[in-house]
């Protein structure tokens, strides 16, 4: 990116630890931080269903019901639901200190305009 | 931080950094702790290590240490005034689209993939396949070309590629692929974050470009500079190696007037310490050149805004009275705008060397362009 004075929050990766000189294979060294680069995708997002009171830019947050699955809630309603293995996902993430923040975006045009609750690593 | 005198002073984060201990010193002064304005605890690892890293000694031992201390070969290559910087796509347009005289175009890391990185649902994603375009260079537009790597891109793409540079041979590749020249890989390196990360990152693009020059493309390094501990680093490293004569700096970054103006006063600052350095400026708005003065005949600028202007149909226009840049959108093909916005770009950059450095001579084909433009040419003559 350079030198500058400000990051953006869509290019934020996590940096992986050297691999020892000579080990040209493998993933390092299996430290948290790699652990993390390894599972923990940078973003993904999910189709609501449209509803008038759900406009872009809303916050969105997961919580996790009784059966381990992650649902999505904007303004305390429920709104989507991940699947198991997602949910698989943002539960080792959070353990390992990793927080999704989450935001309602909009994509496509006319007609084909969906709903999204998008989280970002 | 600053505080309301522009002087530096304490902040609430100075004192937790290792930095301010004194501790790596000579390497980093403790000094380089003012200017923190974000935590070094950074437990994820986010964009780069910090001094609290558990894992820091393997980070500084992976780039020989703080100094910089890598021998870099000379490279003298002639470089135009102006030259753009396109993309995998504007690589492939027809021979046409790029004017006659332009010898030398740029293309960035990015397009040299066409697997490794994705941007997808927001934010940019490492992929495990990387794959080459090994063939990139043979598209009709630039093919016969002189090339320039420009190793920059999304922070997620060079760092994976760093990671993985000996898994996929990664110079190697690059090197296979024919470019001409090359400048280090553009590690970040953001103001008020932890020093010694900084500098991590800056010896690892000064060790891209060592790396790059092994596999045998020529290569020159990327230089930053934050602040004065910066500018004397660099200039020691200058000093110790005086076979580098051209440099390249990334301004694309810098929007505000208050970054340029930073910009102007160190590459100032380093062609007057240096009186046979030229720089390879990235992305420097061309509005703000003139104030380079005598300076231009050793400035060489590159940007990709004629490349983002045609695809999106806009066409660069040079006002002939007042000399400023606009554009407005056209419903010229691609191809006619990308050979417009080049030229114009290049017009520009070129009265303005003319301008302040009386003795320049004008390439033969920009001088016929400046001729067939009546109003340019009047202000040019007076």
């Amino acid at each position: 990116m350079g030198s500058g004075t400000n990051r953006k929050k869509s290019d934020a990766p996590i940096i992986r630890t050297p691999k020892a000189s000579g080990n040209t294979g493998g993933g390092g060294y299996n430290k948290s931080p790699d652990e993390i680069a390894n599972v923990c995708i940078s973003s993904f997002q999910i189709e609501i269903i449209k509803h008038p009171t759900l406009k872009e830019s809303m916050p969105a947050i997961m919580v996790k019901n009784k059966n381990d699955i992650f649902e999505v809630f904007v303004s305390n309603k429920k709104v989507g639901i991940l699947s198991k293995n997602r949910s698989e996902m943002v539960d080792r993430c959070q353990e390992m200190g990793v927080k999704y923040s989450g935001i309602l975006v909009e994509s496509g045009k006319g007609d084909n305009k969906k709903l999204y609750a998008r989280f970002q690593r | 931080m600053l505080d309301f005198n522009d002087n530096p002073t304490l902040s609430l984060f100075s004192q937790v950094c290792k930095v301010a201990t004194g501790e790596f010193e000579p390497y980093l002064p403790k000094d380089k702790a003012l200017s923190i304005v974000h935590s070094c605890h950074n437990p994820l690892r986010k964009n780069m290590p910090t001094c609290q890293d558990k894992d820091i000694d393997l980070f500084i031992k992976e780039v020989g240490g703080l100094d910089l201390d890598f021998n870099i070969p000379g490279i003298n290559i002639p470089l135009p005034a102006y030259f753009p910087i396109l993309d995998k796509g504007t690589s492939k347009y027809p021979f046409f689209s790029i004017p006659n005289g332009i010898d030398l175009v740029g293309l960035s890391l990015l397009d040299t993939l066409s697997k490794g990185v994705v941007f997808r649902n927001g934010s940019w994603h490492e992929q495990e396949k990387i794959e080459f375009l090994m063939n990139l260079l043979l598209g009709d537009a630039i093919r016969g070309k002189k090339v320039m790597l420009f190793m920059h891109g999304p922070d997620t793409l060079i760092e994976w590629l760093w990671y993985k540079r000996n898994d996929i041979n990664l110079f190697k590749h690059l090197y296979a692929m024919g470019f001409t020249l090359a400048s280090g890989m553009n590690f970040s390196v953001i103001s008020g974050e932890c020093p010694l990360g900084q500098c991590i990152n800056q010896n690892k693009s000064l060790m891209s470009t060592y790396l790059a020059n092994n596999a045998g493309i020529p290569s020159i390094p990327h230089i930053y500079t934050l602040d004065i501990f910066d500018i004397e680093k660099w200039s020691k490293y200058l000093i110790k190696n005086p076979q580098i004569q051209i440099a390249s700096m990334n301004c694309q970054l810098q929007d505000s007037k208050k970054d340029q103006d930073v910009i102007i006063k160190n590459i100032k600052e380093f062609l007057n310490l240096f009186p046979y350095l030229h720089f390879v400026l990235v992305g420097f708005p061309l509005n703000r050149i003139s104030e380079f003065g005598c300076l231009l005949d050793r400035i060489h600028f590159a940007d990709k805004k004629p490349t983002k202007y045609a695809i999106n149909y806009k066409e660069i226009i040079i006002n002939p009275e007042s000399l400023k840049i606009s554009y407005r959108y056209s419903s010229k093909s691609k191809e006619e705008l990308l050979y417009h916005n080049i030229n114009q770009h290049r017009i520009y950059t070129e009265i303005m060397r003319k301008k302040f450095v009386k003795t320049y001579q004008i390439p033969r084909e920009t001088m016929q362009l400046i001729i067939k433009t009546p109003l340019i040419y009047n202000l040019f003559e007076s």
